[in-house]
């Protein structure tokens, strides 16, 4: 009789089994995951592309080495988005319908990126994002969507709230005001004013200008403690390098859009004009630190013509992250089980951020740790401070 | 505040000058617009960072090289995206030269790309201001402000008084009475782009310290430099100099006076103006069409 | 001096020239005559290597040179007073003239041969350091064929000198023609105007359906009413 009445259980039990079995989750073999990745492989943006992908296949690779994931080897795919939103949605509908895989771990422009939001939520695949900073892809929470990287709202508190730690009064602003400007300057905007603080000059740049006379000079001329400076690497560095001409030196405070302060101390190429920046890493780690030797070595024996840069650990981090969950996911994978596990993942240390990832299923900005880093003129670089946000 | 201002448009200007004048100088003798012409003056520039930067060699070096490897780049240039197209309508032309756009900016990625998103060439005098009464000027800008002047001033002379230089003007002027001399056409249409070229490559080692280099930097510098060709007239060298300089000093002053949102705008906002009222631009001779 | 044979010309698939043979004789000037648009300009054009004929045999002092470069042609001493005078219009007379001389080897004598052509117009050594295109008319026509002496042919070819001008300046070229003939040159004349050709051409050829359809002497061209009529209109 209980027999009986447990019957139909357990042909339920064992029709979902055999489901799964037959049903097979994609891009998941016996021997092998299949892991998608997407950004910009080319042009200025591949350094967040490209790069941090080399990064996500070092960090593939070390886990292969070491007998794979629950017994299976990881496969990265990687697909090009040119930076463009339409790029992006062609990309990442390429690595769920066609190469079927099982999650993503990409992302590098933050307007490409989220442009991809809907796509991936419609699929319901999960995708760790490697270095798109843009804040609609966290806020309000995708059930799929986890970020190991910082976002845009995050770093714009840590600007403010760097700028007030060092005593400054009076903040001023230089930015582009580009769709990537306009992602990070809007939240800043919001955190400037929840402080109650009103900029003291707020000056535009255009990401190829060669000149920026006019906006030092207006920036001189409103005598600021600190330059929050949303700007690319190489605006930023035109900036430095004029005001440095006019004798202009504030306490410059960057994002992690100039994520290499020793490459930007030599783009800028006037000595000392650096000396008052700072700037946000995703990662706590510069690239010739001891502590990242291992991975140093792993990306030089996978492309022998790179130097490891800290793009690669952007992908480092994020694949650690993937690597991480898959492995707590257990053999029986499934993306609802990755989903799960990533919901939960508490204080996961990893050999790059700034802070231990921890991701809930309310808030998916699993890194809250801007890490500020700053280059003393011909010196060495060195962590200022981590500002933990929220 | 307008010295400086002032200044830093002229330095500009200067720049868009050179790249603007190599562009009219194609267009007038061949008839084709050369879309890559920014991307040669980046392959120029990567060429001199080689030369001066990664091979130590002297700056003067480096700025032949560069001329150098751009005139070959012309002779190419004309061989694969003009010669076979000489006829063809003015569409596959400029096809054939966005073409050429895209493969020199490929190329540009593919050999630099990797070095970083972009590189800065070390100044060529020392950064210290020099203080003139109340004016700073800095020795960097005016040294790229000079060496583009005697690139132009070497390059009208050669136009006016070498039998080179003159035939290119002939052929530019009318293409079948220069073939009736006895001017062997196609020779001038791959020495206009060669000459038209080397500019571009002496625009680039000049202005390499100042613009910083990355593969992506042809097109941005292409559309003042074309800018100021279509305000001077298109086939017009005095023309697109004020032109040039022009769009150098209302960039600079309205972002000084009006706000540096407008450093963008501004100098295509007066292009159109200018456009409206003079059709055929400022000096142009004639409505815009193939020679 | 230059001898044409079978010579077939087209434009894509229009065919213009159906097989011409003439050829002009060594101190000869030779008037080519033909309706609009009957394909005079073509010849001359395919004469000096702007044009590539499908077939035919040009003989220029018994090299054959159809198919030629032009600059190789101008320099085989055949030069060519282009219709519509084609000068540089943004250049000085004075540098039309030294572009005349592109294709020779004799620098040296550059400047004596300018002093010909002013010797033979007088006008253009007052216009000398002025636009060609702010020239008159007649006096661009001077410009075109000066600069087309400064290269030394042997034999000239004239597309329709004579369109355009005054009566007053078309007796000056043709007492131009004269001279230059009686300098030895020999001069293949493309002309509408048949009172011209009479006035100065020995032969005359007529041009029709893409062949020569008529060849005699050009003196009697004005009283011959079949050739007036069935060729010319
Ligand atoms: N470039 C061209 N492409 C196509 N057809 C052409 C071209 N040039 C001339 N033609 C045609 O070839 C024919 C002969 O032209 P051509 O100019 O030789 O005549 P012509 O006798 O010199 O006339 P005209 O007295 O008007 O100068 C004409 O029917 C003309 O329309
Ligand atoms: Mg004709």
């Amino acid at each position: 009789m209980r027999l009986a009445r447990l019957i139909p259980f357990a042909m339920a039990a064992l029709l979902l089994a055999g489901a799964a079995r037959a049903d097979d989750v994609p891009g998941v073999t016996d021997t092998e995951i299949r892991i998608g990745t997407f950004g910009p492989m080319a042009g200025p943006g591949y350094l967040y592309g490209r790069l941090a992908m080399n990064g996500v296949e070092a960090a593939f690779a070390k886990a292969n080495e070491a007998g794979g994931v629950n017994g299976r080897k990881l496969v990265l795919v990687r697909e090009d988005d040119r930076c463009e939103p339409a790029g992006a949605i062609a990309a990442v509908r390429k690595l769920i319908y066609d190469d079927k895989v099982f999650a993503i771990d990409g992302g590098g422009c933050s307007n490409a990126a989220v442009a991809v939001r809907e796509d991936v939520e419609k699929a319901g695949i999960p995708w760790v994002v490697f270095a798109a900073v843009h804040d609609g892809l966290t806020v309000p929470v995708s059930p799929v969507i986890f970020s190991p990287a910082l976002t845009a709202t995050i770093e714009s508190k840590a600007q403010v709230a760097f700028a007030r730690q060092q005593g400054a009064k009076r903040i001023a602003i230089i930015a582009m005001h580009d769709s990537w400007g306009r992602s990070r300057l809007d939240p800043l905007m919001a955190t400037l004013k929840e402080k109650g603080i009103t900029p003291v000059a707020d000056e535009e740049m255009a990401p190829d200008a060669n000149d920026a006379t006019a906006q030092v000079l207006h920036l001189k001329a409103a005598n600021p403690d600190a330059v929050i400076v949303v700007l690319y690497p190489k605006p930023a560095a035109v900036f430095l390098r004029d005001a440095a001409k006019f004798g202009f030196k504030p306490l410059a405070i960057g994002q992690s859009g100039i994520g290499d302060p020793a490459a930007f101390e030599e783009q800028v190429g006037v000595p000392g004009a650096t000396a008052n920046f700072v700037t946000i890493a995703m990662v706590k780690v510069t690239p010739d630190d001891p502590a990242v030797a291992s991975w140093r070595a792993e990306v030089t024996r996978l492309y022998p013509d790179d130097r490891l840069s800290v793009f690669n650990l952007f992908g480092i981090g994020s694949a650690e992250v993937l690597i991480e969950a898959l492995r707590q996911s257990g053999h029986d994978l499934t993306r609802a089980k990755f989903i799960d596990v990533m919901n939960h993942l508490t204080n996961f240390q990893t050999d790059v951020y700034g802070g231990p990832i921890t991701c809930t299923p309310a808030d998916h900005r699993c890194n809250k740790n801007p890490v500020w880093l700053k280059k003393d003129p011909g010196g060495a670089i060195h962590v200022v401070a981590v500002t933990p946000v929220d | 505040m307008f010295a400086y201002l002032a200044l830093a448009g002229l330095t500009n200007g200067a720049l868009y000058a050179l790249v603007g004048i190599g562009i009219v100088l194609i267009y007038k003798a061949t008839g084709a617009i050369n879309f890559a012409q920014g991307d040669m003056l980046m392959v120029a520039g990567f060429v001199a960072y080689t030369l001066h930067v990664t091979l130590h060699l002297p700056y003067l070096v480096a700025l032949l090289g560069a001329v150098a490897a751009c005139f070959v780049l012309g002779l190419l240039a004309e061989r694969i995206a003009f010669r076979p197209l000489a006829n063809a309508d003015i569409i596959s032309l400029v096809l054939a030269t966005v073409g050429l756009s895209f493969m020199l900016k490929g190329f540009g990625r593919v050999v630099w790309g990797g070095l970083g998103d972009y590189l800065s060439f070390p100044p060529l005098v020392p950064n210290d201001p020099i203080m003139f009464g109340d004016i700073i000027l800095l020795p960097q800008q005016l040294v790229v402000t000079g060496g583009a002047v005697l690139v132009i001033v070497v390059f009208a002379l050669f136009f006016k008084f070498t039998s080179l230089g003159r035939m290119m003007q002939a052929t530019a002027d009318n293409r079948r009475a220069a073939r009736l001399v006895g001017i062997r056409v196609d020779r001038v249409h791959a020495l206009a782009f060669a000459v038209g070229a080397a500019l571009a490559g002496a625009a680039a080692a000049l202005m390499a310290p100042i613009t910083l280099l990355y593969p992506d930097i042809g097109f941005p510098l292409f559309i003042k430099g074309f800018a100021a060709a279509v305000f001077g007239g298109l086939d017009s060298l005095p023309g697109t100099l004020l032109g040039a300089v022009a769009i150098g000093l209302i960039e600079s002053l309205a972002g000084g006076y009006v706000g540096s949102g407008f450093v963008d705008v501004s100098a295509f906002l007066v292009i159109m103006a200018v456009l409206l009222i003079r059709p055929r631009g400022l000096l142009g001779s004639a409505a815009l069409r193939r020679a | 001096m230059l001898d044409v044979q079978g010579l077939e010309v087209s434009y894509g698939a229009t065919r213009v020239l159906e097989g011409v043979s003439f050829s002009v004789l060594e101190g000869r000037i030779v008037a080519l005559l033909g309706g609009n648009g009957s394909g005079k300009s073509t010849v001359l054009n395919t004469l000096s290597g702007l044009l590539r004929p499908q077939k035919g045999v040009i003989l220029l002092s018994g090299r054959n040179v159809a198919g030629r470069p032009t600059h190789e042609i101008v320099r085989g001493g055949m030069a060519q007073v282009p219709q519509g005078r084609e000068v540089f219009a943004s250049m000085t007379v004075a540098e039309n003239l030294d572009l005349g001389a592109t294709t020779r080897h004799d620098k040296a004598e550059v400047g004596r041969d300018r002093e010909d052509v002013f010797a033979l117009f007088p006008r253009l050594r007052e216009r000398f350091r002025r636009r060609a295109g702010s020239l008159s008319g007649g006096e661009q026509q001077m410009v075109a064929i000066g600069r087309a002496l400064m290269s030394h042919p042997r034999i000239l070819l004239m597309d329709e000198p004579s369109v355009g001008l005054s009566p007053a300046v078309v007796g000056d070229m043709i007492e131009a023609i004269r001279m230059l003939h009686a300098r030895g040159l020999t001069v293949l004349l493309v002309e509408q105007n048949v009172g011209v050709a009479a006035a100065v051409a020995h032969e005359a050829k007529v041009l029709q359906g893409g062949r020569i359809a008529y060849s005699g002497p050009a003196a009697g061209l004005l009283d011959n009413e079949e050739v007036l009529r069935s060729y010319l209109g």
